[in-house]
């Protein structure tokens, strides 16, 4: 993979390999895994583990055909969780604008880290008496920029890594945020089905009060009291199934598929609560290692400076351009010999354009500084919140709805005893789907928290789901 | 009086199902229940209870009744934490003979003071055990010493008159028998009932004592049916049944197969001039009813309180009414959500023992089904307050005898399956 070099994603999103990059590359693919790895080297394998998702940079119809095809094939076999990331990164016209944007950093690149231009110089100038002409040639450079071009192009090879930093960056947020539609998608299809459960009982319930009704042995008000609560869940019922669709909409439209007639096909479950979260020491400190966009902010850095460089090198002379000068005068004699016009500093010495420089490096140093203040509250927040959602997800799943299980259970058995009528026990069950629906959630918010601590710790290895969670209601 | 009749004190004890029951602290005594001065006076049976040991230490009977939390069992698939004396609720049954000096030891091994109220005896006034009135409260921990002479015969109860509230609706209470000298109307079977009203609610293993009417176990001797001892007689015997209520509600008790008489109260005897014939009596809250008859049809008679709802055990009672609602159509949707589902009531409530006997659903925590018990020709449909007279031409023993066999042609049986029958 390395051996082929340019022609890989990898090397465009690096930036920490040093190789400028080819400009001609059009078409830059890569395993996902391999360009996560190399983009942020300390990221474990299992970033986004096995499944190789392709990530392909489509510049013409050709490659957007064969992306199709590939999207194609994966929606057709369902989408779960790593397949809805595969997805995104193949479809996404976010990630293509993104890497368009790589594209002008290039271009950017190119032109600063080109030589200057030769300047031909040509002057022709006649007697006045009309007895022949003086023709000047002249071929000049700017000297100074052909001296500084060392430093110049190392500065735009700083930047250019910055822009791919950027674009690793931009294909780690697609990733996590696919995970993250999906997990909502799915929650949301899982809750729109015990939901549903739960308006089947209302119904059933309200039924059997129509039962007790027509016998003459229920009164109007507890008949009434079935019609309303039945009419409740059914309406929050709809209201949960259009929160799935909307979440399936909102998936389809991440992951750039939105266009397309089929649905998108969820696959999975809810993932279960894993054995323990990952430890909060040190995390503010691997995360600023960790974070591409820190990495990024780093580069722009060390770009200022060494412009800040090139122009304090420049304050002497800020310009000078050396060359060759041919004179054939009216006579058509010929004299040849060097050229040099220096810019002398007497009335603008470059202090203005000195500090400027320093002020841009001043600012990305300051604005680097408030990016790690910014890391850091995220990582804490997140890692705060992460806590919270497992609280209250052990809360749901362990006490709480194996504590409603028991009261199905024991409600049921006094039914069957009775010592309770029949709305009792389907009452009971409408409160342990109450209480599914609850964990649900709760489990949703824990990862929907694990997945803002990825991000804010730049650990993918944090985004990968929890094998999935034993559904409780069959 | 035949020779039949006088069965051997052992084989009364198994009758009676004493010897299973025994066990509590005053067992184990060497002297037995008062023992009748003529061999014709018959012995008394508390159904599923004994009665208390006594010592004879100069010419005064001494008993010893030890109040402590006990384990209570209504029938298997009830136990609770209750109080009672000496091991059991009720206490064991005090047997006496009119004109004897007792001593009684009080021993209190609850968790709270108490004392014992000898309901209907006439004594000291320094001896009626009403706390705070009569005596100072027994605390944990300490003996009281009762002593009085018993002046009059018939049946008596003792049931603490500390925190009554709690310490009777906990269980405690027995009765006291005092036998006349020489009984001028012999019986040959003689029962001793008392009656009692439970409130455990389902799942938990202690009466609540805060509850004031709505009781949901009703017992007989601490037990509901079919765990209720059988009545063994033999056809043509006198039989006198006595009754005792320390529960919240009157029962009215009927007897099927015999007229009786009510022959006394916890007053003592009623005179002959002030008895009349009849089927059901009602067993007053704080009284005691005897009655008297003749066991002259042989069967098995049922003897039960005629409030159809204690001759069932604990039921909702404020559950919408299934009768009359047809639903079975929609268990199967509704088994989808709750496993095991369906629905019972629609013609009655009759098949629910049917249900409950063939465990067709998990029963819930500590509770009894409503209805109980198993006869030759099906289910009884019933628990709580009912048992049954056993009138038998021969008997071997007063073991139970097992279920009465109709001679050919006495029973009741079918002539037709057709609803438009038309004799
Ligand atoms: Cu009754």
């Amino acid at each position: 993979m390395r051996d082929s070099g340019d022609e890989r994603f990898r090397c465009a999103v690096s930036g920490s390999q040093g190789s400028a990059g080819s400009p001609s590359v059009k078409y830059l693919t890569l395993v996902l895994a391999a360009a996560l790895c190399s983009a942020c080297a300390q990221l474990p394998d299992e970033v986004l583990p096995q499944q190789s998702g392709e990530i392909v940079w489509r510049r013409d119809a050709a490659a957007d055909a064969v992306a199709a095809r590939r999207i194609d094939e994966a929606l057709a076999a369902g989408v779960d969780v790593e397949r809805a990331a595969q997805i995104a990164l193949l479809a996404s016209p976010d990630l293509q604008a993104q890497f368009e944007t790589l594209g002008i950093a290039r271009a950017d690149y190119l032109s600063a880290a080109s030589a200057p231009n030769p300047v031909i110089d040509w002057q022709r100038r006649a007697l006045a008496d009309g007895g022949g002409a003086t023709v000047d040639w002249g071929l000049t450079t700017q000297l100074i920029d052909l001296l500084t071009l060392p430093a110049r192009r190392r500065a735009a090879a700083i930047e250019l890594d910055g822009a791919r930093l950027e674009a690793a960056l931009a294909v780690q947020h697609l990733a996590i945020e696919a995970r993250e539609r999906h997990l909502r998608a799915l929650t949301a299809a899982r809750i729109a089905e015990l939901r549903r459960q739960h308006a089947d009982l209302g119904r059933l319930a309200f039924e059997v009060a129509g039962r007790y009704r027509d016998a003459g042995n229920l009164k109007m008000l507890d008949f009434e009291q079935e019609r309303t609560s039945f009419l409740h869940a059914q309406q929050t019922a709809d209201d949960a199934a259009l929160e799935a669709l909307n979440a399936r909409f909102e998936l389809a439209r991440l992951m750039g598929v939105l266009e397309r007639e089929a649905p998108v096909k969820l696959l999975g479950a809810v993932p279960a609560l894993p054995q323990g979260d990952p430890p909060v020491a040190a995390s503010e400190a691997e995360a600023l290692r960790a974070r591409l966009d820190v990495q990024a902010a780093r580069r722009r850095v060390e770009a200022s400076v060494a412009r800040l460089g090139t122009a304090r090198a420049t304050r002497i002379v800020p310009q000078l351009e050396g060359g060759a000068v041919r004179e054939t005068d009216a006579s058509g004699e010929r004299s040849r010999g060097p050229a040099l016009a220096l810019e002398l500093p007497l009335f603008d010495a470059r202090t203005a354009e000195v500090a400027a420089r320093h002020a841009e490096s001043r600012l990305a140093m300051r604005r680097a500084e408030a990016l790690a203040l910014d890391v850091r509250l995220e990582v804490r927040s997140a890692q705060a919140a992460l806590a919270n959602a497992r609280r209250r997800a052990e809360l749901w799943t362990k006490e709480v709805v194996p504590a409603r299980a028991k009261i199905v259970d024991g409600t049921s058995r006094e039914f069957f005893f009775m010592l309770r009528g029949p709305f009792d026990p389907m009452h009971a069950r409408q409160e342990a789907l109450e209480a599914e629906i609850e964990s649900v959630a709760a489990l949703r918010d824990y990862w929907l928290a694990r997945l803002q601590l990825a991000r804010a710790s730049g650990d993918l290895s944090l985004a990968r789901f929890a094998p999935a969670v034993a559904e409780t209601s069959k | 009086m035949t020779d039949r009749d006088t069965l051997s004190r052992r084989q009364l004890l198994l009758a009676a199902g004493v010897a299973g029951a025994a066990g509590g602290a005053g067992a184990a005594t060497d002297t037995g229940p008062a023992r009748a001065p003529s061999s014709s006076r018959a012995p008394l049976v508390t159904l599923n209870g004994r009665s208390l040991p006594f010592k004879m230490k100069g010419g005064v009977k001494e008993f010893h009744l030890i109040a402590e939390e006990i384990e209570h069992e209504f029938a298997p698939g009830t136990r609770i934490k209750a109080w009672g004396y000496n091991g059991s609720t009720p206490g064991p049954t005090i047997e006496a003979i009119e004109g004897d000096r007792v001593r009684i030891f009080v021993t209190n091994k609850l968790p709270e003071h108490t004392t014992v109220h000898w309901h209907g005896i006439l004594l000291p006034n320094g001896m009626d055990g009403v706390g705070g009135l009569n005596q100072p409260q027994i605390a944990p921990g300490e003996t009281y010493v009762y002593e009085f002479t018993l002046r009059e015969s018939g049946t008596r109860m003792y049931h603490p008159h500390a925190d009554e509230m709690v310490q009777v609706a906990m269980g405690m209470m027995g009765l006291i028998i005092i036998h006349p000298r020489v009984d001028p109307h012999p019986v040959q079977r003689d029962f001793a009932i008392l009656l009692h009203n439970w409130a455990v609610h389902p799942g938990t293993y202690r009466p609540d004592p805060s509850v004031m009417t709505d009781f949901n176990l009703w017992t007989m001797n601490g037990k509901v049916f079919p765990m209720i001892d059988p009545m063994v007689v033999r056809t043509g015997q006198r039989v006198r049944i006595r009754i005792g209520n320390l529960s919240m509600h009157e029962h009215p008790m009927h007897l099927h197969g015999a007229h009786f008489k009510v022959v006394g109260t916890d007053a003592g005897r009623i005179p002959e001039s002030a008895q009349w014939p009849m089927t059901t009596s009602l067993v007053p809250v704080g009284g005691t009813v005897d009655i008297e008859f003749t066991a002259s049809l042989p069967g098995d008679w049922a003897f039960h309180c005629h409030k159809s709802h204690h001759t069932m055990n604990a039921m909702g009672h404020e559950i919408p009414n299934p009768l009359g609602v047809k639903q079975r159509d929609l268990d199967p949707q509704i088994s989808k959500h709750l496993p095991g589902y369906f629905s019972m009531g629609e013609h009655g409530m009759a098949e629910h023992q049917v249900h409950t006997d063939m465990s067709f659903h998990d029963t819930p925590e500590n509770t009894l089904p409503m209805a109980m018990g198993k006869g030759p020709y099906g289910n009884l449909e019933m628990g709580g307050m009912m048992t049954i007279l056993k009138v038998r031409d021969r008997l071997q023993s007063y073991a139970d005898p097992g279920f009465y066999e109709a001679p050919a042609g006495t029973r009741a049986r079918r002539v037709s399956q057709d609803p438009n029958f038309k004799p």
